[in-house]
């Protein structure tokens, strides 16, 4: 906001007013001081000894410093005056790049990002005072960027720190943006020039590339064996930007069990991998690191990968009768199974999963539920109708109850057709006319229902079907594969859920129709839990990309900015209508002292 | 709120130093002026230092401001009506003249976001693919709203006006929602409406994975209509036509299926165009989708009768099946020699001509290999010399345990009572023997000759219906005498002769020498009459080599045991075999006990009576496709470890099944049969996928041992011909363990791109030919689904951050308690004060007036 701008016609008649005032009352003669005395003998010799001019140069120099004083005051109000002098007002548009890599650090132990920051600010600082920048960076993380003065344009600029992960984008910037779309601006870009961003015609780049040493880990995850599902092996992808083959120590932790420790030797610019047991560990959260001599990125040495907990599920089976599904259930090693009757079966502690076999009790039970041919009832989905000899023609393949299951050879003689609300269960197996056949609701306790009886098909008869069975009960039973998210906004598709650390500590959420959101600016292992269960997230770098830090398309930089914070600060704070205001105070003050003191008169 | 801030503090102290001075200076002054003067002057001058001091402090006041920013973001995608964009520049304009707004920015956004100097300009924002306009076939709504966030002016109230229809196809707009909050941005959403009302769109192609050459499977065309409508689709191989329906589209989502054959290996395009009533976009009226067509199943069949295996090879030639017929003597005989087979028929072969290794052969190949196997019964398939307990009865849905009983049946038991049989061996002579009349029915005949040098019909042959009056006469007889067989042995002929049955059987026991006698001749005469003997020859003392050759003769079996414990064993056994028929060659029909893929479309009701069929025990797990009439296995499935394999049990030629050969059904039948049990790939051990994302190929392989385990350290490369015709190799990038990815940019161009797994380290031949080749066509853009406005999302953006959804004009201008903080500076103000009170200073000092009015001078 500025107050008291006035043009120069304007200053310049300030100027001549003060100066005229000052020198108009300067041009006055006090009236000699009258003092009451025995003899004027005295005084008049002492007036015939004093040389004539001496008076002369005290009232010159006692005008010069009032008018200094006041034309002080002057010129620091007449600031627009200052800053034409010094060039038009210009409107700059910085933009910093903010991904990862700008966090490498270099050489003289500091970042990119610290040379980012230091040439922005040297910008600031030799920029004009009446010079107006926007702020952008390459993260968003700038709310809405308005073109600003330069002190506060530091302020801005010390809130900036480069993202851990998430995918970097030049700013929307135009010639609108700002509030300035009748101003002519340039746009400045500082960058290592490592993410590949498109930028906009006339963009000049400033380069904060230095090569760095850097390992990371670029990839690492935990699979269960196909030959026994309660096996694990874990993986690990260490890759190395620097220009030297490093010695890598690669470091796997969880519950359970000691870390378990390998070395690898990767090459240069090269990627080396290691293959290492894990199941040995409980299971849960699995941390992976490497160590490596001359790291210049910490955010890609940690990764998280997930383990599926082994325990034993309680099954309750309730049934009039099924051997082969009963036979089923007892080769599944993770099941300890009870069969119950149905005249048996009351809700109950003490089963994890039921299995209902062609009965469906009244009120949805306690625990998740298969249920294979069910009647109908008030908690599960409508019943259509029942078709004779349908086809299974597609089925979600990417839910985990179908995981490495194909529907295509089971063979149904007669089966009900579910009409699921939309939203409140998924359909997981259908017809080729659409009819529902096999449908799950996600909300707890969940459930899973089979249309068709086995001993109305032949799904029984195939060799998936135990994995059906032991598919179902992991998901029923709680424990869903975790999912991997770039880190940055992370979008968990549970409504309303309480989002929790490794450590049990809270994390900020923000909740929005069918998801979650929070922020994961470092590697971790978050639970989100809410009403629709609970999902495991992890949240990793592993990225060849942000690994790889000297990917760049710039030159290195051959003389870092190395402006410090403080002295940018000083520059932009010693504006001339400041130092104009400190010199007339002080002038003043010198005046006064010279006056009192009869220096001048 | 704090409404005056300072920056610094120093000028202060500054001041408090510099006012001492002034302070001490005028208590000390050598000016001469009056005391009153000095006080004024010194006022003067601290007043004018103090204002100098405050306005070097920066201090600012914090104004309440009400002045609006807004900015307005417009979707000018592809998927919103023109119209609609007219409207929301019009809309815009209202809200100008309604809210007259401080400050307004007007934003254009599709792919990217520009701004317009008006709402008007936004309609001369250039549209296309192209560095100046924004593209239309791409919805970016984190891109438009990230635009207008910096189009707001600072320090005023800040609105955001988004108008869109909601359906991003790139971009999440719950990025921005941090900043929007931060910021205090109120979003409102004013929903677009899309761009036709009646447009129905190709949404995808769904086909199974592992299809054949020539094997006929279902492709289902998913279809979004906008509105209930009529259409015509269209299934298109490469420029052919494969098949046309006339469809009845509801609104929403549908689906279509075509059954479809295609003729060509590796990736095969299929396309399909939909031509609805009423349709007005017709970008999104086309998709092609890559299938990946494996060449024709390789089928071995080996035949026990050569000159009938036409009847089955030409049947399944026909349906596109590639068979190889052989001898029985030209099968493999380990599995490995199978494995360039999908499937084996194995037709009327005697178990001795097969032999053990082909059994244990085939057994491997169907069960660790996943081979299939047809096996198809005839004459020679069972009998004593059949598969009994064999490694390929192990793999077979059925044990040959014959489960038919013979209607017509005379059996005569011919039992030596002379006196070494006194005693228990005779008593187990008896048990024996009421045991095997259990095990008769009553239609059945049955009669004893017991003997010692003369015969006797202890019981005579008749309908065993008088079971208890038998029983009676046979607990009867006891031991006395020599033996002498012959006699019997020509009783039970005399007896048996002229009985009208077809199996008529003889069972002798004797313990001892018999007087010599010319069986062979009487033996022969037997079986011309079709009477089959069979012998049990009882403790060491009995004529052993006679009773063996008798049996032999006699085409029946000999048994020799040294107790007489064993006797009522080998009776029941014996008798069981009788009773139960291993073949039953009468004409029966097919009935279907089970629906399956293998009898889709096969009307059995027509189906000509087979001849015969082979009997047969189902084991527990298996299917039962077709039954005889009284519920006999016919058809029989299952799934044996990796493998299926199938049994018929009537022959599938000119003999059982010689008015089938005939039958339409009939290649119908085999060839779904032979399909159903074909080896499939289970993509576990090579599991090579590609698929879009965006702009780029994701090309994914996950790679299994034999074992089991994870196929570690491999450095597949893709060979990748884009649509451009480019070639180029790109290396996959361990994952996982066993898993490796790669992600490709590809062009859009004429044609598809290309993806083939080349060999490399780890990656030997029979894998890539395993992984086969894949291709991406060219989707329209996701912006031509047009599909409602997603107003949840809009709603819940505007809840989210304090605006409203479908507001009025004057709404998005509405107070809403908001209110700007407005810096104004003071630093000027205290600047003027002090250069009057400067003035002032000097003027007191410098006026005569002011001498005089103080007492000076």
């Amino acid at each position: 906001m500025r107050l008291l701008a006035f043009g120069p016609a304007v200053a310049l008649a300030l100027f001549a007013a003060i100066a005229g005032i000052v020198i108009a009352l300067y041009l006055l003669r006090p009236p000699p001081r009258r003092i009451t005395v025995a003899s004027l003998l005295v005084w008049s010799r002492v007036l015939e000894r004093r040389p004539r001019d001496s008076k002369r140069w005290r009232w010159w120099l006692s005008l010069a410093l009032s008018l200094l004083a006041a034309l002080a005051l002057a010129f620091a109000l007449a600031r627009p005056e200052v800053a034409s002098v010094g060039g038009a007002m210009r409107h700059t548009i910085i933009v910093i790049d903010t991904s990862p890599t700008m966090a490498t650090v270099g050489t003289d132990g500091r970042s990119r990002f610290d040379h980012a920051l230091a040439a922005a600010r040297g910008l600031v600082a030799d920029a004009g005072p009446a010079s107006r920048f926007l702020i952008a960076d390459t993260m968003h993380t700038v709310g809405s960027p308005g073109f600003d003065d330069r002190r506060d344009v530091l302020k801005t600029l010390a809130t900036l720190k480069p993202a851990a992960g998430g995918m970097p984008r030049f700013p929307g910037i135009g010639s609108g943006a700002g509030g300035a779309a009748d101003s002519p601006s340039s746009i400045v870009f500082i960058t290592d020039g490592v993410a590949p961003l498109s930028l906009p015609a006339g963009v000049r780049t400033i380069s904060v590339f230095e090569p760095a040493p850097n390992v990371g880990i670029t990839a690492f995850d935990v699979r269960p064996q196909a030959t026994d599902p309660r096996r694990f092996d874990a993986f690990v992808e260490v890759g190395n930007a620097g220009a030297a083959p490093v010695d890598v120590r690669v470091v796997v932790s969880g519950p359970g069990h000691a870390p378990v420790e390998s070395r690898v030797s990767v090459g240069a610019r090269g990627f080396g991998t290691v293959n290492l047991p894990a199941s040995d560990f409980t299971g849960g959260a699995l941390s992976a690191r490497v160590e490596a001599a001359g790291d210049a990125l910490a955010a890609d040495d940690t990764a998280f990968a997930f383990m599926p907990v082994n325990k034993l599920v309680r099954v309750g089976l309730v049934t009039t009768g099924n051997a082969p599904l009963e036979h089923a259930l007892r080769l599944d090693p993770r099941v300890l199974l009870k069969v119950i009757a149905p005249r048996q079966y009351a809700a109950r502690t003490g089963i994890d999963v039921y299995v209902f076999d062609r009965f469906t009790p009244a009120q949805a039970p306690i625990a998740p539920a298969l249920l294979i041919r069910p009647e109908a009832a008030a908690w599960l989905p409508a019943i259509a109708g029942t078709i004779a000899v349908p086809a299974i023609d597609a089925w979600l393949v990417d839910h985990p109850v179908l995981d490495d299951i194909a529907l295509r050879d089971i063979q149904i003689e007669r089966a009900v057709a579910f009409k699921p609300v939309p939203g409140k269960a998924l359909v997981l197996a259908r017809t080729a006319a659409g009819a529902a056949l096999v449908t799950a609701s996600e909300t707890l306790p969940r459930w899973v229902a089979v249309g068709f009886a086995l001993a109305d098909t032949n799904f029984a008869y195939q060799a998936s079907f135990p994995m059906f069975l032991s598919n179902a009960i992991a998901w029923l039973s709680g424990e869903p594969p975790a999912i991997g998210r770039p880190l940055g906004t992370v979008t968990v598709p549970i409504e309303n859920a309480r989002v929790t650390r490794i450590d049990g500590g809270r994390v900020d959420t923000r909740f929005v129709p069918g998801a979650t959101l929070f922020s994961a600016e470092r590697a971790g292992f978050f639970t989100a839990e809410g009403a629709a269960g609970r999902l495991r997230v992890l949240a990793n770098v592993a990225d060849p990309a942000v690994t790889d830090v000297n990917a760049s398309t710039l030159a290195p930089a051959t003389a870092p900015a190395a402006a410090p914070a403080a002295s940018a600060s000083a520059s932009v704070a010693w504006e001339p209508w400041f130092v104009l205001l400190l010199a007339s105070l002080l002038l003043m003050s010198v005046e006064w002292l010279a006056y009192h003191r009869r220096v001048t008169e | 709120m704090k409404h005056l801030v300072i920056d610094a503090w120093w000028p202060m102290v500054l001041l408090a130093v510099l006012a001492a001075l002034v302070w001490v200076a005028a208590r000390h002054s050598e000016s001469g002026m009056s005391v009153a003067q000095r006080r004024w002057l010194t006022g003067l001058r601290l007043a004018a230092m103090a204002c100098v001091a405050i306005a070097l402090m920066r201090p600012a006041w914090l104004a309440t401001g009400n002045d609006v920013s807004v900015v307005y973001a417009l979707d000018v995608s592809r998927s919103v009506d023109p119209q609609f964009v007219d409207a929301a520049i019009r809309w815009m304009e209202g809200a100008e003249a309604v809210g007259k707004p401080a400050q307004s920015r007007f934003v254009a956004f599709a792919d990217r976001a520009t701004f317009a100097d008006s709402p008007a300009a936004i309609r001369k924002v250039p549209l296309g693919a192209g560095r100046d306009g924004l593209d239309p076939t791409i919805t970016d709504i984190e891109a438009g709203l990230d635009a207008a966030l910096y189009g707001f002016t600072p320090h005023q109230i800040k609105r955001l006006v988004l108008m869109t229809d909601g359906n991003a196809t790139r971009g999440d707009l719950w990025n921005t929602l941090d900043r929007l909050r931060h910021d205090n941005v109120r979003v409102f959403t004013v929903p677009a409406s899309v761009r036709a009302g009646h447009d129905a769109w190709v949404e995808g192609i769904d086909v199974p994975a592992g299809l054949h050459r020539d094997e006929p499977f279902i492709a289902t065309v998913r279809v979004f209509s906008q509105a209930a409508t009529r259409a015509t689709l269209r299934l298109e191989r490469g420029d052919k036509l494969v098949a046309q329906r006339q469809v009845a589209l509801v609104e929403g989502p549908n689906r279509i299926a075509f059954t479809v054959t295609l003729a060509d290996t590796g990736p095969v395009r299929l396309t399909a165009v939909l031509a609805a009533d009423g349709d007005t976009v017709p970008d999104n009226d086309r998709m092609a989708e890559s299938v990946q067509v494996q060449g024709r199943p390789r089928v071995l069949y080996a035949e026990g009768v050569a000159e009938s295996a036409h009847f089955l090879a030409d049947a399944l030639k026909r349906d596109g099946l590639d068979v190889k017929t052989v001898a029985i003597a030209d099968m493999p005989t380990v599995a490995a020699g199978f494995g360039a087979y999908d499937a084996v028929i194995l037709s009327d072969a005697a178990a001795k001509d097969v032999g053990e290794a082909r059994m244990q052969a085939l057994a491997g190949y169907v069960r660790d290999s996943g081979g299939g196997l047809l096996f198809a019964a005839g004459a020679s398939t069972y009998g004593e010399s059949g598969y009994r307990d064999t490694a390929l009865e192990k793999v077979l849905p059925v044990t040959f345990e014959a489960q038919e009983k013979r209607r017509d049946l005379a059996l005569m038991i011919v039992l030596d009572r002379s006196y070494s049989m006194k005693g228990r061996k005779l008593d187990l002579a008896k048990a024996a023997t009421l045991g095997a009349l259990d095990l008769l029915d009553e239609n059945h005949r049955f009669g004893v000759i017991t003997f010692d040098s003369l015969p006797e019909m202890t019981v005579p042959l008749a309908p065993a219906r008088g079971k208890r009056k038998a029983e009676a006469l046979i607990s009867r007889f006891t031991a006395s005498g020599q033996t002498n067989i012959y006699p019997a042995l020509q009783a039970a002929y005399r007896a048996l002769v002229d009985v009208p049955v077809k199996s008529k059987h003889v069972i002798l026991l004797s313990d001892g020498d018999t007087q010599p006698a010319d069986f062979p001749r009487l033996v022969k005469r037997m079986a011309d009459a079709k009477i089959t003997v069979s012998t049990v020859a009882v403790g060491a003392e009995a004529d052993k080599a006679l009773m063996e050759s008798i049996a032999k003769l006699g085409q029946g079996r000999y048994y020799f045991t040294e107790s007489a414990e064993r006797v009522p064993k080998i009776f029941i056994d014996e008798t069981q075999r009788l009773v139960n028929q291993s073949f039953i060659e009468e004409p029966v029909h097919a009935v279907v006990r089970r629906h399956a893929e293998a009898l889709r479309g096969i009307d059995f009701t027509t189906a000509p009576a087979l001849k015969g069929f082979a009997s047969t025990k189902p084991r527990d797990s298996a299917e039962l496709y077709l039954v005889t009439e009284s519920g006999a296995p016919l058809l029989a499935h299952w799934q044996v470890g990796l493998g299926k394999a199938v049994v018929f049990t009537a022959d599938v030629k000119n003999r059982w099944g010689a008015d089938w050969v005939g039958w339409p059904g009939y290649a119908k039948l085999f060839g779904q049969l032979v399909r159903e049990t074909l080896r499939r790939d289970t993509a576990e051990e090579t599991d090579f996928k590609v698929t879009r994302d965006g702009g780029d190929a994701v090309v994914r392989l996950s790679a299994l041992g034999a074992d089991g385990a994870f196929r570690n350290g491999l450095a597949p490369k893709v060979s990748v011909r884009s649509a451009g015709g480019e070639v180029r190799t790109v290396a996959l990038r361990q994952t996982g363990p066993g898993r490796y990815e790669a992600r490709v940019p590809v062009a859009d161009g004429a044609g598809p791109a290309r993806f083939e797994l080349a060999e490399s380290a780890g990656v030997p031949k029979a894998m890539v030919a395993k992984a086969g080749v894949r291709e991406l066509h060219r989707a329209y853009p996701a912006e031509f689904r047009l599909y409602p406005p997603n107003g949840a999302l809009l709603r819940s953006l505007s809840e989210q951050t304090g605006g409203k959804y479908a507001p009025e004009a004057r709404e998005v201008f509405a107070a809403y308690g908001d209110s700007a903080q407005v810096p104004w500076p003071l630093w000027p103000w205290f600047t003027v004060a002090g250069l009057v009170f400067y003035l002032l200073d000097l003027a007191v000092r410098r006026l005569p007036w002011a001498w005089r009015r103080f007492g000076g001078g």
